[in-house]
């Protein structure tokens, strides 16, 4: 018993899943050995062995083609050791010395630079990027930060365009983001923490906030979250969403989405917590209000007065592209007296011949609509467009020379499309089109009344929901005088004296008296 | 604990007194009093003070919520039997208002939908509505409020300007006192349903408020009534709503905005709806507090689809028909909401009176001395 | 499991709801008139007068349009409306009718008829304009109607004739049928109602407005003509604004003048002088100066009493002319009546029973004040060569 339990614990591990678990051995044979196991079939896995310093001591360089800046290996790593070590010690002091300690601490001259002492760990590093250097004799490995590749430049967010303000988004690299929020927010306060996510992926999360505005209840909650999350990869940040909102059998949102880092600065100076992920240009915000949805940015850059008006526009848009088309068969099927007469007389001539009842009609248009509308999106851009004017003009021209819809009802699922593209947010205007099917079914069964069934329900959904304690319709639900101003109009900046309240707030304060935040 | 906040406590009263009076009670005043049905209303606020006086000092004296403080003040045993009773007229009082409320869209807007679909439809919301909690429910009786009660009064607004003939309000006085005192009883069986706030009350934020949220909630109810009942009558004089069986949606559909926006009675009706859903879900979630507590249950939220079937029901059999249920209206409901929301409480009163309690309550003592410490 | 359970609920609902008060607009016609008539042998006919649906051209051109008449017969007004589609096949949406002609053999019959009818459908509103036909049934009127200009709302025209015609002219005062109703059960007054006849002219036939049916326990018992009308108009009007003074031969060299009424305010009210009850008639006018006939020049600061005090007559001599007519009917259409029990409710509560035979012996004084404030583009006569 005693002879195998030695001869287990003697044995070498020979599967990758072994071996991730163990120590970097201080034999580099053995180191070989391992490697070759452990990134067997990893094609693009480069393992430079060298030999430096007299006596001579064995190395080996390993590194992701692709991953990593050769320029950098080749200046800062290897050229030192290969030929500069002489010129930076004495021949009989080197021998001396600890070699990995030298080569650590004074020949390798990259800017990032740390020890791992693990395979689990080396792995995790190699696979960012960074290069590793493996000295025969030593258990340790170098970690030299020589991290780059290909990335797209930053562009403006497609999505979240703005006409005034700035026109920088977030790209796929998430350090490239922090620095785009940092270089916004000059303050120690703001904190950025970071976890590794994913079982294969080894994703970096962060979470960033501004210490002392950020409730830390909400800071330690969101934490609890993040670390509770166990999956093998982390692609994007809708990964994490998922993990982390207070209830996942809704349909709305919990979280804001963005690509914008000066969307992200605002929300932060409001105390909301941004959660971004490498590899992916969206941010989450958290907690968030149903309002988000309808605000821009846009708003903040633009004088207040117009941006009241477009925002009071916005909202007529949302109601519009919600209900619109329930309301038109609501009207036309069962509230006939609602129409003036003259309207009653044009819509019942061009109604004329039809053969589909009106819900069958709208929903047939709202189901091509939005077909039209994912063809559009996943197309190639030079065929896109294309298809809208075939599917949007031929399509309902022809259908309405059959005889197969009415042209009011093409004017009214065009207006709810037009509508819904006035939504800042893509996931509210989602959403919506979601619900508006329901509410189109709920016309055609009730009527009206059947509509603000399904709008009570709606709202006891909403009312019930919560975004990290924040109640989802605040600050209608619960009723916030101060703040509901900044909703249905955007409120100027000089009134703008607090920050919307957050449970366990520290610092509401926007203008005078709030000198404690700067830091 | 859930905890409500004053404004939420205030909305609910509001959403729980006015929207069926909208619609009932002014027909009830001008049948009774033509063109001084308004003055009936006014007067309530007299007796409707003395019930604010009633349920305040029942909260005061009291340290838990309603169903307990029967127990609490009439013993085990009378408090126990009580408790069910309540049970039942919460019940009762759901069912009603349902089938109040599809009487109303079967006579006026769906004639031709049966009555089972509208009560079964509802009461898919209502269950939905119960389930998500009373905290939940007290955000969306702000909504309701902040939208209903602005709205009406716009409507009302809108009709007395288009419509409105001061003249038709002459000669003021000249009224039957007998009528009179029983228009002030047919306002006053609504403002009597501030009773709720023995429950509520002691979630809201500031229990010792209690009063002054009681009296707005019954100067909002009594303006809206006062200027609901004004409109009728400046625009239909004082003969044709006591004809009219819901006179204040037979002046809605007169409103007309630039020759366009003309028959807005379905959007009066949407906007009723959120109001009437309201009141059903407030009395169907009494009626599960209710058992939860008598019954010693864990939650009151499961009750909701359990009592779903016996509400439904209920509502069917209610009456055969409208004349049946106007009955039930103009008599039934008065005597037993009079019982149950003004006897009961007089009651309870009363014994508070009988016995003796340490002076002061010791829970809004410990209340006030640890504000007096946070200060 | 139960999530299936829910939605199979959910769209039970859904199915069985059946969508039962639904109608398409195209199984439908818009009423844009009703009209009911009393038939001689006791039976009520329901008329409806729709507009055929009619598309425009490709291009955008509106196509000429058709409007029907449909009747239907019964014994009550209900039965009748309902026979209708013995002989049509869509629905009618009552709800957009915004004229109502009765006929004159219902009015002078029993009003009575139709009032229930019309408190307690839910599928018309009480804001339809009611007109009596004269002289004529309503089916001739109809007739009439379907071919008249401005065909595709015809019906609608006519309510818009009798507007214009109390606002331009201060003829007639519309009545709808709310107004109707509450006239015919509150005590102490009386609807009148504008009547139109069938005038026949270079070989065509038209509707016109003639005079005013004055109705008394519920039928028609006379009617005001056009000046009487007038005088109606300054009691009783809706809109306080309207009416056309013209004068004859006010001075040398002017043969005539015109002023129209742009505004006006009335009041009655009772007085009880001892024992005698009268009532008190003031009438407040603002008149502007539209043209004269003639070559002299009038319209001077000089002339401005006379001008007043002429049209003051004139007015007088309307009002007068409307009181002794409601009087000669016995039909309190002033609502002198209504006005006593507002002001002197004691003494309404006496005499009420008797006011049958106190109306027309009960004497009125009446004061009119007009004032003339604006005039038009002239601020002088020519002066001819």
């Amino acid at each position: 018993m005693r002879y195998i339990k030695n001869k287990e614990n003697s044995s070498k591990p020979e599967q990758p899943q072994e071996i991730i678990k163990t120590d970097i051995s201080s034999s580099l044979d053995e180191n070989r050995e391992q490697l070759d196991i452990l990134f067997q079939a990893c094609s693009d896995m480069v393992i430079r062995e060298f030999s430096f310093g007299s006596p001579e001591t064995r190395g080996l360089l390993l590194y992701y083609d692709g991953l990593v800046n050769k320029d950098e290996i080749e200046q800062n790593i290897l050229r030192p050791l290969l030929l500069g070590i002489d010129m930076v010690e004495g021949k009989e002091e080197f021998d001396q010395k600890d070699v990995f300690q030298e080569a650590k601490n004074k020949i390798i001259s990259t800017a990032e630079i740390k020890a791992a002492k693990t395979w689990d760990d080396l792995s995790h590093h190699v696979s960012s990027g960074d290069s590793v250097l493996l000295i025969d004799g030593y258990a340790d490995g170098i970690i030299a930060g020589t991290r780059s590749w290909q990335t797209r430049s930053i562009a403006t967010p497609e999505n979240e365009v703005v006409i005034f303000g700035p026109k920088e988004g977030f790209n796929e690299t998430l350090r490239f983001n922090t620095a785009q929020i940092r270089r916004r927010l000059k303050s120690s306060n703001f904190k950025i923490e970071t976890f590794v996510l994913g079982r294969i992926t080894k994703t970096d999360v962060i979470m960033c906030y501004i210490q002392n505005i950020a409730p830390a209840s909400l800071i330690e909650e969101i934490k609890k979250r993040i670390n509770e999350i166990d999956i093998d990869g982390v692609l994007d940040t809708n990964y994490i969403k998922e993990f982390i909102i207070d209830d996942n059998k809704t349909l709305f949102s919990q979280v804001t989405h963005t690509e914008r880092p000066d969307r992200v600065c605002g929300h932060l100076l409001e105390g909301r917590i941004c959660i971004m992920v490498d590899g992916s240009p969206m941010a989450l915000i958290v907690p968030i209000s149903f309002s988000e949805f309808i605000s821009s940015p846009d708003d903040y850059y633009t004088y207040y007065i117009p941006a009241s008006l477009i925002r009071l526009l916005r909202f007529t848009a949302f109601w519009m592209s919600l209900l619109l088309p329930s309301l038109y068969v609501a009207v036309i099927s069962y509230h006939h007296e609602m129409i003036p007469t003259a309207l009653l007389l044009t819509i019942a001539a061009s109604r004329e011949g039809v053969p589909f009842p009106s819900f069958v009609e709208a929903f047939l248009l709202e189901a091509m609509f939005e077909m039209l509308r994912e063809a559009g999106i996943r197309l190639p851009r030079a065929v896109g467009p294309a298809v809208s004017i075939v599917g949007a003009l031929i399509i309902g021209d022809a259908a309405v020379r059959a005889g197969l819809v009415s042209t009011p009802m093409v004017v009214i699922v065009a207006a709810t499309g037009i509508a819904s593209f006035v939504s800042p947010s893509y996931n509210a205007s989602l959403i919506v089109r979601i619900l508006r099917f329901g509410f189109l079914a709920a016309s055609a069964m009730l009527g009206f009344l059947g509509i603000m069934i399904v709008l009570v329900i709606m709202l006891v959904k909403m009312v019930s929901m919560s975004s990290f304690g924040v109640p989802y319709l605040a600050p209608l639900a619960p009723l916030d005088l101060s703040q509901i101003t900044d909703i249905m109009v955007r409120r100027p900046w000089f009134l703008n004296r607090r920050r919307p309240y957050l449970e366990g707030m520290q610092n509401q304060t926007r203008q005078g008296g709030g000198k404690d935040e700067a830091t | 604990m859930v905890r409500i906040s004053n404004f939420q406590l205030y909305c609910i009263l509001i959403v729980f007194l006015t929207p069926l009076a909208f619609l009932q009670t002014p027909q009830i005043l001008t049948a009774l009093l033509q063109q001084n049905g308004w003055m009936a209303a006014v007067m309530t606020i007299i007796p409707g003070y003395m019930m604010i006086f009633v349920f305040n000092h029942i909260l005061r004296k009291s340290q838990n919520p309603f169903p307990q403080l029967i127990t609490e003040h009439l013993g085990t045993f009378l408090g126990k039997g009580i408790g069910f009773l309540y049970i039942l007229f919460f019940v009762f009082l759901t069912s009603y208002t349902l089938r109040f409320f599809t009487d109303f869209i079967e006579t006026n807007v769906l004639p031709g939908t049966p009555i089972s679909i509208h009560i079964g439809v509802l009461i898919l919301a209502l269950v939905i509505g119960i389930k998500s909690g009373i905290g939940s429910l007290a955000r969306l009786h702000e909504i309701i409020a902040i939208i209903g009660v602005p709205f009406a009064v716009i409507m009302v607004g809108i009709i007395v300007g288009q419509q409105g003939s001061v003249e038709k309000l002459l000669p003021l006085g000249h009224l039957d006192y007998q009528d009179f005192a029983l228009a002030i009883g047919g306002t006053m069986f609504v403002v009597c349903k501030l009773f709720i706030i023995l429950t509520f009350g002691f979630w809201c934020e500031d229990k010792s408020k209690a009063f002054s949220i009681m009296a707005k909630a019954l100067w909002t109810y009594i303006i809206v009534i006062v200027f609901t009942t004004l409109a009728i009558i400046m625009t239909f004089g004082g003969i044709i709503p006591s004809v009219l069986i819901f006179p204040t949606f037979s002046m809605i559909t007169l409103v007309n905005i630039g020759d366009f926006i003309q028959n807005i009675d379905i959007i009066f009706i949407g906007v009723w709806i959120l109001g009437i859903y309201g009141v059903t879900v407030i009395s169907w979630f009494m009626a599960c507090y209710c058992t939860q507590v008598l019954l010693n249950l864990h939650d009151y939220k499961f009750l909701a689809a359990a009592s779903s079937l016996v509400i439904g029901i209920v509502s069917i059999l209610i009456s055969a028909n409208i004349l049946e249920l106007l009955v039930v209206t103009r008599i039934l409901m008065p005597v037993i909401q009079g019982l149950f929301f003004i006897i009961i409480p007089l009651l309870i009163l009363l014994a508070i009176l009988l016995k003796s309690y340490p002076a002061g309550n010791p829970v809004l003592n410990k209340q006030n001395n640890q504000r007096g410490n946070t200060a | 499991m139960k999530q299936l359970i829910r939605l199979l609920i959910l769209s039970q609902l859904f199915v069985l709801s059946g969508c039962y008060n639904m109608l398409e607009i195209n199984d439908a016609v818009i009423a844009q008139n009703f009209s009911v008539d009393l038939l001689k042998n006791g039976d009520l006919a329901f008329y409806a007068q729709t507009t055929e649906p009619v598309a425009r051209s490709e291009t955008g051109e509106a196509q000429p349009i058709r409007n029907i008449t449909v009747m239907g017969t019964g014994q009550t007004a209900a039965e009748a409306a309902r026979n209708m589609f013995l002989d049509f096949p869509r629905i009618f949406l009552w709800i957009h009718s915004n004229t109502m002609f009765i006929g004159e053999n219902l009015a002078r019959n029993d009003l009575a008829y139709i009032s229930d009818f019309l408190i307690r459908n839910r599928n018309t509103r009480l804001q339809a304009y009611v007109f009596v036909t004269h002289e004529a049934g309503v089916e001739e009127v109809l007739k009439v109607l379907n071919e008249s200009p401005f065909g595709s709302c015809s019906a609608r025209c006519i309510s818009q004739q009798v507007i214009m015609l109390e606002e331009d002219l201060g003829y007639y005062v519309p009545l709808q049928t709310g107004e109707l109703l509450e006239y015919m059960v509150t005590p102490g007054i009386e609807p009148v109602i504008p009547q139109v006849i069938i005038v026949k002219e270079s070989g065509q036939e038209k509707l016109k407005f003639q005079g005013m049916a004055v109705v008394s326990n519920r039928r028609v018992i006379g009617s005001l003509d056009e000046i009487e009308s007038q005088g109606y108009h300054y009691l009783r009007a809706r809109k306080k604004t309207g009416g056309l003074v013209v004068i004859e031969n006010p001075m040398e060299g002017v043969n005539r003048v015109s002023m129209e009424i742009t505004s006006f305010s009335s009041k009655m009210r009772p007085e009880i002088r001892g024992d005698k009850l009268s009532m008190k008639v003031s009438i407040n006018c603002e008149l502007r100066y539209l043209e004269q006939a003639g070559t002299g020049n009038i319209y001077t600061p000089e002339n401005q009493d006379l001008l007043e005090s002429l049209a003051r007559v004139q007015i007088e001599e309307q009002v007068k002319a409307c009181i002794k007519k409601a009087q000669l009917l016995n039909s309190d259409i002033l609502g002198w009546g209504l006005c006593t029990w507002r002001y002197e409710p004691e003494v309404w509560k006496e005499i009420e029973p008797l006011w049958h035979e106190i109306f027309p012996r009960l004497s009125s004084s009446i004061e009119v004040k007009g004032v003339l404030r604006k005039d038009q583009l002239a601020g002088t006569a020519f002066e001819f060569k």
